[in-house]
């Protein structure tokens, strides 16, 4: 391919010879000669190919929660048999991380079979799936006059998972538990810490359960009974189709509801539970109820991609049909939205008349942290919505129990506050 | 460190050899004197005006402010050229002053690469590894003295085309009128650089 500086000479050669031509001038003519002579002497010259490089890279690690330093190797191997000299290697990187040590751009000289290891590191601090390269070579010719370009399309990705945070959990009151031992009360008897209620002695009771006064006041051994405490199925649905768009205000709420189920998501499986996940933004995605570390991996996985926006299907249409084919039914739910549009009122009715208990965590920002001050009509409009989230609160809190989350305010201080409220949620009519 | 390292590299070796062609350029100034419509004075002043614009966009990587001082230089040389009369100039003279300024170009052009690089490199606030540091000073040292010697090849080989010019010119001028000689040598020159493209 012709460089610029070829372009350049070359129209200064046309130049000089259409001066020459038309004043007849022999003199200039010759000025044409050392241009010739360098055309001619870069063709005789000419650079390798990029053909015969081999570009293979290797990212460590590819996962990071949070934030991370992702460290990239770049084996670059020339498998011509010409000596490549002043090959530029610039491999791309995404627009979301940035350099953290050394540099993605190298100026490499290799003899034929010779192997150059190439390394820098990316920070990347946002939530995603990236992805880096390709890798563009360019070579050039000993004068610089003509380039060789080529792109190795060798993608390779990384992932940043969403940063989780150490929550106590919720208080949870599923209408169905699993029979395996766990941390929720399940409403039946048997081993526990929670008082249950009082039943005669039975042979076999252990002597410390029997209740001394209860059994003086009836005159026979009464044993105290306790509420067993089991594993149960939780889905986790998360709202990121936020009002907001794609603003900072929008974008924090988004953060803190992928962090917010995230962090729900590792405290719930590591009590042993099934935790599922609905996850409705820009795209929709889901994960069936299942238990373990996997299965945090597959939630963490799919929480990464999470985006704020809109699809054409609402929420309520895709909540209603994925929920009885992922979920048990009776299980616990856990929406989290923001609660800032009307349909998010409906697919929490329908969700709750399908029997599924109700939890709803609602991160919402309020006054001038949301909008930034001096916009008048935004800190309005705010308003506006923050006064009907409140009438969706009150409607929502007859069928569910609400959690209205600052998401300034770490997740485990507010659901530490929230057990203390005990609403006991209305069955719906 | 290591991109200052790399950096005042790369503007001594450029200065280093641009000095080379700025001298032959200057020293070559004043080398039409006879019935020249200009003074040796105000040219020797333009063009030193014009070098030291070179050199200072070499040195703030102003790569607009480079190629204009070369392109006034060539200018200020065609200039000459053309209100000189033609007795009074030495066509193998003429030659090495044009090939010193298209090879002040092709020093620049050279470096291109490596400033792409600093510029990253001061853009994304990286650093240069020693590995990648060796292979900047390997190019730089390899493909500057390939262009030094192609300077020379470049000198002799014009001026053995404009030895065999000047014989089929004295050849071919009792057949052909000169605009038809010169209207030859546009073609041979068209046809040429045309071929010395690679596919």
């Amino acid at each position: 391919m012709r460089s610029p500086q070829l372009s350049l000479l070359l129209v200064l050669s046309f130049l000089i010879l259409s001066v020459g031509l038309i004043l007849q001038s022999q003199l200039l003519m010759i000025l044409i000669l050392p241009l010739l002579s360098l055309f001619f002497l870069s063709s005789l010259y000419p650079s390798a190919t990029t053909e015969g490089v081999r570009v293979r890279r290797k990212l460590s690690p590819r996962m990071s929660v949070g934030k991370g330093q992702i460290r990239v190797e770049l084996e670059v191997t020339n498998l011509g048999r010409r000596r490549v000299e002043g090959l530029e290697v610039y491999d791309e990187v995404p627009e979301e991380a940035r350099i953290e040590k050394g540099l993605n751009h190298f100026l490499l000289c290799l003899n034929p079979e010779e192997t150059q290891t190439l390394t820098y590191t990316l920070q990347c601090d946002k939530r995603g799936h990236h992805r880096v390269g390709p890798t563009r070579l360019r070579l050039r010719d000993s004068l610089g006059l003509h380039v060789h370009e080529n792109i190795a399309k060798e993608v390779s990705a990384f992932s940043i998972l969403p940063e989780v945070e150490r929550v106590g959990g919720p208080e949870l009151k599923p209408k169905r538990t699993g029979v395996w031992p766990g941390t929720i009360s399940s409403r039946r008897s048997g081993e526990g810490i929670e008082f249950y209620g009082l039943r005669y002695y039975l042979p076999g009771d252990e002597p410390r359960r029997i209740n001394w006064k209860a059994s003086a006041r009836l005159s026979a051994l009464v044993a105290n009974e306790f509420e067993s405490e089991k594993v149960t199925d939780i889905a986790l649905v998360i709202e990121a189709g936020t009002i907001f768009g794609d603003s900072p205000v929008g974008r924090l709420v988004v953060e803190s509801e992928v962090k917010a189920a995230a962090s729900l998501a590792a405290y719930l499986l590591r009590q042993g539970n099934r935790v599922g996940l609905i996850a409705y933004g820009k795209t929709r995605t889901w994960v069936p109820l299942d238990f373990g570390k996997k299965q945090l991996l597959r939630i963490m996985n799919h929480l990464t991609s999470v985006k704020a926006g809109r699809t054409m299907l609402s929420m309520d249409y895709v909540v209603n049909l994925l929920a009885p084919i992922l979920f048990a039914p009776r299980s616990q739910v856990i929406v989290i939205s923001p609660l800032a549009t009307p349909e998010i009122k409906m697919t929490v009715q329908s969700l709750a008349m399908m029997g599924y208990r109700m939890l709803v965590i609602s991160p919402f920002l309020r006054g001038g942290h949301a909008l930034g001050d001096g916009d008048e009509a935004a800190e309005m409009a705010l308003r506006i919505l923050a006064i009907e989230r409140q009438n969706v609160i009150l409607e929502l809190s007859r069928i569910s129990r609400v959690v209205d989350w600052n998401p300034l305010v770490p997740l485990s201080a507010t659901l530490k506050g929230a057990r203390r409220w005990r609403i006991k949620p209305q069955e719906p009519r | 460190m290591a991109y200052q390292a790399a950096r005042t590299k790369m503007n001594v070796l450029l200065i280093a050899s641009s000095l080379v062609s700025i001298a032959i350029a200057l020293s070559l100034v004043g080398s039409f004197p006879e019935g020249s419509p200009i003074p040796s004075e105000a040219s020797a002043t333009v063009s030193i005006a014009l070098a030291f614009g070179y050199i200072c966009g070499v040195l703030t990587r102003k790569s607009r402010v480079t190629i204009a001082s070369i392109v006034g230089l060539i200018v200020q040389l065609l200039h000459e050229t053309i209100f000189t009369p033609p007795d009074a100039i030495n066509p193998g003279i003429l030659l090495l002053r044009f090939i010193s300024i298209v090879f002040l170009f092709q020093f620049f052009n050279v470096l291109t690469p490596v400033s792409r690089i600093l510029h990253d490199l001061r853009q994304k606030k990286g650093e240069l590894s020693s590995v990648a540091l060796r292979h900047i000073n390997t190019y730089l040292k390899d493909r500057l003295a390939r262009v030094a010697g192609l300077l020379i090849l470049n000198y002799l080989l014009s001026l053995a085309l404009l030895m065999l010019g000047g014989t089929l010119g004295l050849f071919l001028g009792d057949f052909l009128p000169s605009s038809l000689q010169l209207a030859l040598v546009a073609t041979c020159s068209v046809a040429l650089a045309l071929w010395s493209e690679p596919e």
